[in-house]
């Protein structure tokens, strides 16, 4: 399993290397202090955190209620009380789902560079080290800084099982091994790529007409 | 028995990257030599297996498909290229062409090596995990015969021509 985790780590730092080398410096810069400013934050104040998100949670959900508070009690929060791995893996998804939406803007494009190559492994390390402590804790050997060390890992492992609509992911691998036994999936997935290279082409056409 | 689907999963994964930096366009050709040459081989083995089996083993059969694969998968990417007509690149197009040719290469080699019993390397195939059986049964030649790879092939070269 160790193997796992280090192909996994070369995997994605390869893919962050290179999409920091295309990038260049300033969306680099931008996407490190974004994903290292989430770990700082994960590790050093996930109690804090959960409860803010559980909060927000609780709030939507009162709101979508029309303000009835009866039933309220009875909401499992989001991030389970003692659930480091979860905060982590939470506070990664916005960080990497926040610099792909400023990495979009204008401002934040550059030309190619090393220093931008440099930064997307650092990335790279740092999600896989993320990724580790928070789906599976007892594999988390990468020495990652902030807070956490190994009582983070351990307080974690219990993480998964109290997550809401965890039999989810129970799910997912019946309803893949029932798609793929249909009949019906050559058809989907045969017109899934005739469509995606139609709008390909057809959308790289039109820009050469433009 | 994990790093095997790991080390494929990887293999994708770089295809994607492959993809980002040469763009869609250059892509696309390979993916059209890609099920040109994944008809060939499921045309031979539906149409002549009996002949065939009278040849080579399954084990020889699956080797000489793998080994076309990934010469002509070499071709592609190295040779003349079958560029697809457009201007400028779209990431997103390129990652998901990139990714479409990693699946294609890299879903069709596992396959063909696992039927050649992954040539002899000690890899126990008694305790595959889950996430082998679930991509065991999504691999291009597990779901595609041929007639639907030839489609696919069609309908790429007239994307090609049209303006």
């Amino acid at each position: 399993m160790v193997l796992t985790v280090l192909i996994a780590l070369a995997t994605i730092m390869a893919v962050f290397g290179v999409i920091g080398y295309l990038r260049g410096t300033t969306a680099g810069l931008m996407t490190t202090a974004l994903i290292w400013g989430g770990l700082i934050l994960a590790g050093l104040y996930s109690v804090q955190i959960a409860r803010i998100v559980n909060g927000m949670n609780l709030a939507v959900r009162f709101l979508l209620a029309g303000g009835q508070t009866s039933g309220l009690g009875a909401i499992q929060p989001l991030i389970p009380s003692n659930s480091p791995g979860v905060t982590l893996l939470v506070m990664l998804g916005g960080s990497l789902l926040f610099s792909l939406l400023l990495s979009s803007l204008k401002s934040f494009r550059g030309r190619p560079s090393l220093l931008g190559l440099v930064l997307g492994l650092l990335n790279g390390y740092a999600v896989t080290g993320a990724l580790v402590y928070g789906l599976a804790p007892d594999l988390a050997f990468l020495p990652m800084p902030f807070g956490f060390s190994n009582t983070t890992a351990e307080a974690a492992l219990a993480a998964p099982a109290g997550l809401p609509g965890s039999d989810l992911w129970t799910r997912i691998p019946d309803t893949i091994t029932n798609l793929a036994e249909s009949p019906s999936c050559p058809v989907i997935i045969a017109i899934t790529i005739a469509a995606f290279v139609f709008i390909a082409v057809r959308t790289g056409n039109r820009g050469k007409k433009g | 028995m994990g790093p095997v689907e790991i080390v494929f999963i990887a293999v994708w994964v770089i295809f994607g990257v492959v993809g980002i930096v040469r763009g869609y366009r250059l892509e696309l050709g390979v993916t059209t030599m890609l099920l040109i040459a994944l008809f060939v081989l499921e045309f031979l083995s539906d149409r002549f297996s009996a002949q065939l089996n009278r040849l080579l083993t399954t084990q020889w059969q699956s080797i000489i498909s793998s080994g076309f694969l990934v010469i002509l998968t070499f071709v592609s990417y190295e040779g003349e290229t079958l560029a697809f007509p457009g201007k400028g690149d779209n990431p997103a197009f390129s990652l998901l062409a990139g990714l479409l040719n990693g699946y294609l290469f890299a879903g069709s080699l596992w396959y063909y090596l696992s039927r050649a019993n992954w040539l002899g390397l000690p890899i126990d195939m008694a305790n595959a995990t889950s996430l082998y059986q679930i991509l065991d049964r999504l691999l291009p030649p597990a779901i595609f015969s041929w007639p639907y790879l030839i489609l696919l092939a069609v309908v790429m070269l007239i994307m090609r021509v049209w303006k």
